[in-house]
Formats: structure tokens, sequence, C-alpha cells
């Protein structure tokens, strides 16, 4: 499932502009990757990120992937409803909701981004589809 | 090319996601490995183990064989199964196995998938220096399949199916020739339940089919390495390997440093001597976060005392556990170290394992699942 309402990366995170912010998530086909997502950890809000440069990382089972900054800014949210845990705080609640629905209450952070025209340098659903066809 | 096991239909129907493990390729989970996990210590899970290698050594001298290439006592009676290990010539582990008894002069070895090759070209070696004669091996691992149905139901499922000629005993092993099927009362999950070798290759994917339709939760690797985990098993090849020696795996009791003589006996008189300087330990996060392999474990003051060598998320206790390997003096159960891997420390404590509560889960519980 690709949902055309926003953009991606190759490194399979999701970006959203909702207004001044770009919400952040994994895509579906990044959980299916890692199996079941047992912890999420984002850098805590109000710290810089850059466009490429790890912003937190995923455990699963068996591996720790990090999660890649779509765009550079500053995180603004981090979503501890979902059990995603800033740096250094661990949360006590599972991120079940980032396996479960990674493109709704799964997000895992917003961040303000310093240059909006970043977001559309990113890639299409339609070239992320591809992507996802040519990783097969 | 991976092997590919006799049951991959089956595997395919039921929606499994596959991986390559020990040269197979396997099923790697199904849906969740978290609820195959749960499925196992509440219910009932099956898994697909052909990937293990199942060697039949026969003849006369067979058992004697055996208890000179590995280091537990090797029984004689038909129906007794035992955990043994091949060691090399300084004491390290070179695979861990079950030795199982089918008859005076007949047993089958289950070893390792990545371990097959290697310990049928040691046996070979060790033919040479063991001076006895009357002995066959024959890996029949490709010509056989083999299935483990494991959790509080496991028995009764799998009764169900085959009927009640089942060893009644944990560790029991029964040969049902006329059937062409070896059942074990054996498992890597820590729960009861049996494993089962189908020399009719088409019979096991059946029997797969028959226990998912009853209720059995297919499982894969993922769940099975988690469960072997939470059980405190060491896994073959991540927390033990030829430099590991089994006073440091903690499998002493796997070993019988009173038998006459068997390959690595020397050089294990001689650590028992030296006494050992590191130790296997569970290891059992505050958090949700594991400890990985190749994690340093420090201490409070950031002495380092050890390695991790694996590490899972425990969906039964709900906190990130692990095994490592640490320096004696912080080797005691309720040592609090840190783990530090790449993205950062996590708080660990040395616990004794199976990590779960053995009143509530496992083969031993008090309460019925």
């Amino acid at each position: 499932m690709i949902p055309d309402d926003r953009r991606y990366t190759k490194t399979h995170e999701w970006a959203k502009m909702e207004g001044d912010l770009v919400r952040v998530g994994i895509t579906d086909h990044a959980v299916e990757e890692l199996g079941d997502v047992t912890y999420v950890e984002v850098k805590r809000v109000g710290t810089r990120v850059a466009k490429g440069e790890p912003m937190g990382f995923v455990e699963s089972n068996k591996a720790v992937e990090d999660i890649y900054a779509p765009v550079s800014g500053e995180i603004v949210e981090v979503n501890a409803a979902a059990g995603v845990a800033e740096e250094g705080r661990e949360v006590e609640s599972a991120p079940d909701p980032v396996s479960e629905d990674p493109y709704g209450s799964g997000w895992i952070a917003a961040i303000r981004p310093d240059d909006p025209s970043e977001y559309s340098g990113l890639l299409s659903p339609e070239d992320y589809r591809k992507l996802l066809e040519e990783e097969k | 090319m991976a092997l590919r096991t006799p049951l991959e239909e089956v595997h395919r129907d039921l929606g499994a996601r596959f991986t390559e493990f020990g040269g197979w390729f396997m099923p790697l989970r199904y849906s969740s490995a978290l609820r195959e996990t749960i499925a196992v210590r509440e219910a009932v899970g099956i898994f697909d183990v052909s990937h293990m290698g199942r060697i039949v050594i026969s003849g006369g001298g067979a058992r004697s064989f055996l208890n000179y290439a590995t280091s537990n006592s090797i029984p004689g009676r038909p129906g007794r199964t035992r955990y043994t290990l091949f060691l090399n010539n300084l004491g390290g582990i070179k695979d861990d196995d079950i030795a199982m008894v089918l008859e005076d002069t007949k047993y089958i070895l289950v070893v390792n998938a990545a371990s097959r090759e290697k310990i049928i070209s040691w046996i070979d070696e060790v033919r040479e220096s063991w001076g006895g004669s009357e002995l066959s091996v024959e890996d029949e691992t490709e010509e056989t399949a083999m299935v483990a149905v494991q959790g509080p139901k496991a028995v009764q499922t799998v009764r169900e199916i085959l009927g009640e000629n089942l060893p009644g005993r944990k560790f029991r092993v029964a040969h049902l020739e006329d059937r062409g099927l070896v059942v074990s009362r054996t498992g890597y999950t820590g729960e009861d339940g049996y494993e089962i070798i189908f020399f009719d290759q088409d019979e096991g994917a059946t029997f797969f089919r028959e226990a998912v339709a009853m209720g059995a939760q297919p499982c894969g690797l993922e769940a099975r390495d988690i469960l072997r985990l939470e059980a405190g098993l060491p896994l073959y090849g991540e927390d033990m390997n030829e430099e590991t020696d089994p006073f440091e795996a903690d499998l002493e009791f796997a070993v019988d440093m009173e038998k006459e003589d068997f390959i690595g006996k020397e050089a294990l008189e001689k650590k028992r001597d030296r006494g050992r300087e590191k130790k296997r330990v569970g290891l059992r996060a505050t958090g949700r976060r594991a400890p990985r392999p190749g994690d340093r474990l420090l201490t409070g003051d950031g002495e380092e005392v050890g390695i991790v060598t694996s590490g899972a998320f425990s969906p039964t206790i709900g906190l990130g556990i692990g095994m490592g390997y640490v320096q004696i003096e912080s080797s005691r159960p309720g040592t609090r170290l840190s783990s530090l891997g790449p993205r950062g420390k996590i708080s660990v404590e040395v616990v004794e394992t199976p990590f779960y509560d053995q009143d509530r889960y496992g083969w031993k519980r008090k309460v019925q699942g």
C-alpha cells in the first residue's frame, strides 16, 4: 500500500506535508521487511536533523535500522502515543501502531522543515512504487 | 544454491515469508513472529525443522564411537535421547547435537544445519583415531523431513494425529519403524512437545497441514529464535563456536569427564584445572530495547567485561533479552551492566535462565496452558 497523499524516500520513510510541518513515518514495505517493530526511538524534540542523516532508529526482533530524515529541519513532535521514544527516554508502551498502522496512527515524528521546497524533491508515490518493483 | 525444504509448498500456501538459514531456504515467519511465539507459550505451534541434519550412525560400534567422538555419555538403551557436543582437540565446540537411540546398534544424530557437512567430515576424521570397526554413517537429511510441535497443547495435538504409541516422558524417543517415523519428546523452545522425523517426506507435509487445521500456529525461524532465547538455550554459531569450550558456554551438563576417553577430554582437563575466565550468561534489559550481538558489556565504571552474542525482544516477559559472555567476576545473577552498541547504551542485568517464570511457562510449568 502506497498512499497518494505523501512522498517517499529510497530508505522507505514516508513524509507528508501538513501546513508548515512534515510528518514522518516508515512505509508498509519497511514494516514487512522488519517484522514486528519492538522499539522506536527518535532524537528529542528541538533537535535539528539533516536530510538523509539518521533521526532515530527502529528495532525489530532481529534487526535495528536507522530512520533517515526526509528533509532538514527541527524535530517538533514525537509520537509518544504510538510508543515512539525520545532519545534516552525509554517508553513502556509497545510501538504496535508503527507496525499496524504505519501511514496513520503509527507516524513517528514531525519536522519543521528549513526549506519546504526540499519536500517536492522526494519520491512521488509513483516513483516509490517503481523503486519497490525494482527491489523485488 | 540454498537447499529447499520438502514442505516448501505447504509454507507458501500458508503465506510464509522465507529466509536463508544454514544453507536452507526456510520460513522466517507467517505473520507476526511475536504472535507465533506467544502461541507456543500458551497453546501450540508447529515448525518445519527439516534443515536440521539427520545422520544415522549404526553398527556394533555405534555407541562406542559416539562416546569417543562426543562429550556426553551416550545411552545404550533404545528410547533414550542425549544432548551431546562434538569437540575439537583443543576442547572447542564443533557442534551441539541430540543423539537418539533407535536400537541397540542404531542411533540418529540431529545436528545443526550449518554444521552438517563439517560434522560428517569430522566423523570420518575421528574414525581413524577411534580404532573400532563396524560403523556405518548415513546422512538422511535430504531424504527425510522433520517437524517440531511445541507448546502446552503440543502433546495432545500430536496424539490426536499420530495415535498413542508416542514417548510418554520428556527426552524419550520412539522409533515407529512400520510407519517410517521417529518421534522424540524434545525441542528447542523450552516447552513440552515432540520433534518428528518422517522417512516419507510427503507424510511430513500432510502432518503439517493437519496440525495447522487443528489449530497449531505455524511458526517460522524468527519465532524459533525468540523461543530458544527466552528458554536460555544457546545457538551454535551465534552463542558458541570452535573457540568456545563447554565450561564457559555453561554446558558442563553435556560433558562426562568420567568417561575413559573422548575427543577433547585432555584439553578440557587442563581447562578445568585452570578454571574458566568467562561464562555465558542471560542478560535482561530494563526496557524494550534488546542487547544485540557485538554489543560490549560494561560495568558502572565503564570497564569492559564481556560481549553480547544474541538478543531479541521477548514477548513473554515484555523486555529485551540476550545472551553473552562475561568475566567470572561479573557473572553473578543480579550484576548490573550496560550493553553498548552503535546506537548507545542500554541497562541490562545478569539473570538466570529461562527468562520466563517457570511456574507459568515451559515444560516444567505448574499451571496448565
